[in-house]
């Protein structure tokens, strides 16, 4: 399975290739990989999240307008997911994440993902 | 009753807090019950204890929150792939698999996790406003400017906000992969120690270095503005696309690669920890005055990983424009799980709070704790020999004797400190004006490095008579460094080190409490009050009446590797398993000398149970 799902992520990548040529197309830099020419590099943050946004594991304000077009690969892999949802407990199971982390990936990595 | 559980998991130091109609009862990290230093996974040992704590089961639950978003987060990471494409492919390989088969059905994973029993609603907040919620809501002001400061959630990694009564609002951020964390993390990785842990060592060691690359630092890898927002050159990094923190420019910079962990520190190592310190501290400050310019209040709170950089801490406390700072003990990743619970009680319940005057986190003693029966079984069944105490006078008494004649003692009670600190619930205790309690706690009980400093612990209204903290100023979390006092310090010992280079600094004697004086004549100081730590605050007292001194050595009861100990047995492993003197569990008291199994412990296996951090 795993084979697998490194099969379809590697014929997806593509998307962000697209993606990463579009931004540099368009002039776009969600990560702001350029140094900003301005006085301040603080960003202004959207309004205040509302009580509904609570309940949405998207977020309202988290990377507002960043303008990437990562966008196009995120919108297929979470379609991708989908068909990867981990399955129901059943009665008497002890609980064990769906999937863990590969021992060779480094702490500081991990965290960053 | 409304029961509320947060929830941080799948990072670092996951763990979890329960609040009872607003009131937080109980909070644990997942490491103290697996004994896995920052375990990251789903906590279930630390949700079940918070629930058998105050006599629930997860059908009771009313809410559950998790400190973050996952799909946006997800969003930011494929953005980076993309923005790093193609030389992102290996770690896109390698991260995907693990979101598209768990982190993105998180939903489905926590229902799992309770074992289809929690029927309420899953509430998920930003990452920063759930540190940002850890630091405002139990703090004891009406209104606060707010800082976080870590590696990065979403897509923050500094925030700035305000919070008045039960709202907070985050206004201003910078975005991934500009992050004065990971930037400490870069060196952290760079000087040989592991990243997540060895940011300490990187803080304790910076004082016997000079910071020559400071500028190097400040032209090359970071730029700062006057604002305190800062840019990032991502040509010297390597974690948005690769499997290290460094690029192979930034090795060139320095000229040399990162250091080998298992080769010596040098003076090269220990400038480098200057430097990085210096820069960080530089942003901390002007962060923190471009967030009083914003907001005007006199008060500051703090959380994020960067706000446990207590000398960063000190400096904003002295040089700063706030009269008063508060940061969240547990600022890391493992607050996060009692910002979430805390933001579904005032913003998705709209309930109101009551600040003040103390900080509603009870000295940060969330955690577990064990009762007099409970402990002598364990000893018994251990074949231990112990002094049961019926009086908590003479115990102290005793303890105090053991103290002023030298001795170490593994010091446990009161419930389980919440954070990264040992309080005094969970500590091994000394006297300070030791000339030797530094070497000896380092190399023969916590064998961990010798340059790394320890703690005071000092009676609060003794606390401006030795430390340089203003006289109002409190530090109940030890998350606030100040220089010993002038007149605490031995004369001519600053000229005598300026002579000396790196380690052996540690030889001068500086002050008359050398075993709590770092070689620039800071320490990271603890302030003990009766309200909030009973009987250690007793403890100290009588050590002071004793020996007219305030203070004790105040370190966590752990070996190097090994998370703080959080049961009876945990802390009698780690007595038997190390050079300590006594051990105090609640009203019992064990002396190393008269343990029959004493030389008989297998304690290198005990050290090598635990992996080197």
């Amino acid at each position: 399975m795993e084979f697998l799902i490194k099969l379809v992520l590697t014929l997806l990548y593509p998307l962000l290739m697209l993606g990463r040529s579009l931004n540099a197309f368009l002039g776009r830099d969600p990560l702001r990989v350029r140094e900003p020419k301005s006085a301040t590099c603080w960003i202004e943050r959207g309004p205040e999240p509302n009580r509904t946004s609570y309940f949405s594991e998207a977020s309202a304000v988290e990377g507002r307008g960043h303008g990437g077009f990562g966008r196009l690969a995120t919108v297929a892999l979470r379609w991708l997911a989908r068909l990867l949802a981990p399955p129901r407990k059943r009665a008497g199971e002890k609980f064990r994440a769906a999937a863990e982390r590969d021992q060779d990936i480094p702490d500081e990595v991990y965290t960053l993902w | 009753m409304t029961y509320i559980l947060g929830v941080s998991a799948f990072y670092h130091d996951s763990a979890a807090a329960l609040i009872v109609d607003g009131v937080i009862v109980a909070a644990a990290q997942e490491e103290r019950f697996t004994r896995r230093k920052h375990d990251h996974h789903f906590p279930s040992n630390a949700i079940a204890w918070c629930m058998r704590e105050v006599g629930i089961s997860a059908v009771d639950l009313d809410y559950v929150g998790f400190y973050d978003k996952p799909v946006a987060k997800f969003e930011r990471l494929i953005e980076t792939y993309t923005a790093f494409a193609p030389v992102s492919f290996k770690s896109y390989l390698k991260a995907l698999p693990l979101w598209l088969s768990s982190k993105l059905h998180l939903q489905r994973e926590m229902e799992r996790a309770f074992g289809g029993e929690y029927r309420g609603r899953f509430v998920f907040a930003d990452h920063h406003e759930s540190h940002a919620a850890s630091a405002f809501f139990p703090s004891p002001f009406e209104d606060a400017a707010i800082l976080t400061l870590d590696g990065v959630g979403e897509w923050s990694t500094t925030t700035l906000g305000y919070g008045r009564g039960n709202r907070l609002k985050l206004t201003h951020e910078i975005r991934f992969p500009h992050s004065l964390g990971l930037l400490y993390s870069a060196f952290t990785y760079y000087t040989g120690f592991r990243v997540n842990s060895g940011e300490y060592k990187v803080m304790g060691l910076a004082p016997y270095g000079e910071p020559r690359f400071a500028d190097l630092i400040r032209q090359h890898l970071i730029h700062i503005r006057d604002d305190g927002s800062f840019w990032m050159d991502q040509d010297y990094f390597n974690y948005c696309a690769g499997m290290t923190m460094t690029s192979e420019k930034f090795h060139r910079l320095f000229g040399a690669p990162p250091r080998d962990p298992k080769s010596l520190v040098t003076q090269r190592d220990m400038d480098l920890a200057a430097s990085v310190q210096m820069v960080c501290e530089e942003v901390m400050l002007k962060c923190a005055r471009q967030l009083h310019r914003l907001t005007k209040s006199p008060n500051l709170v703090m959380a994020g990983g960067v706000a446990l950089n207590c000398v960063g801490n000190g400096k904003i406390l002295r040089e700063g424009p706030f009269e008063n700072i508060w940061i969240q003990p547990a600022a890391g990743d493992a607050g996060g799980a009692l910002g979430v619970a805390q933001l579904i009680w005032h913003h998705v319940l709209s309930m109101p709070r009551q600040a003040g005057p103390g900080d509603s986190l009870r000295g940060s003693l969330l955690g577990p704790r064990y009762g007099d029966a409970e402990i002598r079984g364990v000893l018994d069944s251990a074949g231990a020999k112990y002094h049961a105490f019926a009086s908590e006078e003479d115990l102290l008494a005793r303890v105090t004797d053991l103290l002023a004649e030298g001795k170490v003692i593994g010091w446990a009670q009161d419930r389980m400190e919440f954070g990264p600190r040992a309080l005094g619930a969970r500590s091994i205790i000394g006297d300070p004006r030791s000339t030797e309690m530094q070497q000896v706690m380092n190399l023969k009980i916590k064998f961990r490095e010798s340059f790394r400093p320890f703690a005071p612990s000092v009676l609060r209204e003794r606390n401006s008579e030795f430390f340089d903290m203003p006289e109002h100023a409190d530090s109940p979390y030890m998350l606030i460094v100040a220089p010993v006092k002038e007149g605490k310090r031995v004369a001519g010992s600053a000229e005598h080190m300026q002579g000396l280079a790196g380690i052996d600094k540690l030889n001068v004697l500086r002050s008359i409490v050398p075993a709590v004086t770092h070689v620039d004549f800071s320490a990271r100081v603890q302030t003990v009050a009766p309200e909030t730590n009973g009987r250690y605050y007793r403890l100290i007292k009588e050590f002071h009446e004793r020996t007219g001194c305030p203070i004790l050595v105040n370190t966590s009861f752990n070996i190097r590797g090994e998370p703080i100990v959080c049961t009876p047995q945990d802390a009698f492993r780690c007595f038997m398993g190390t050079h300590m003197d006594a051990l105090v569990l609640e009203s019992t008291l064990l002396l190393k000398e008269e343990q029959p199994d004493a030389k008989s412990f297998d304690a290198e296996g005990y050290k090598r149970s635990f992996s080197l951090d």
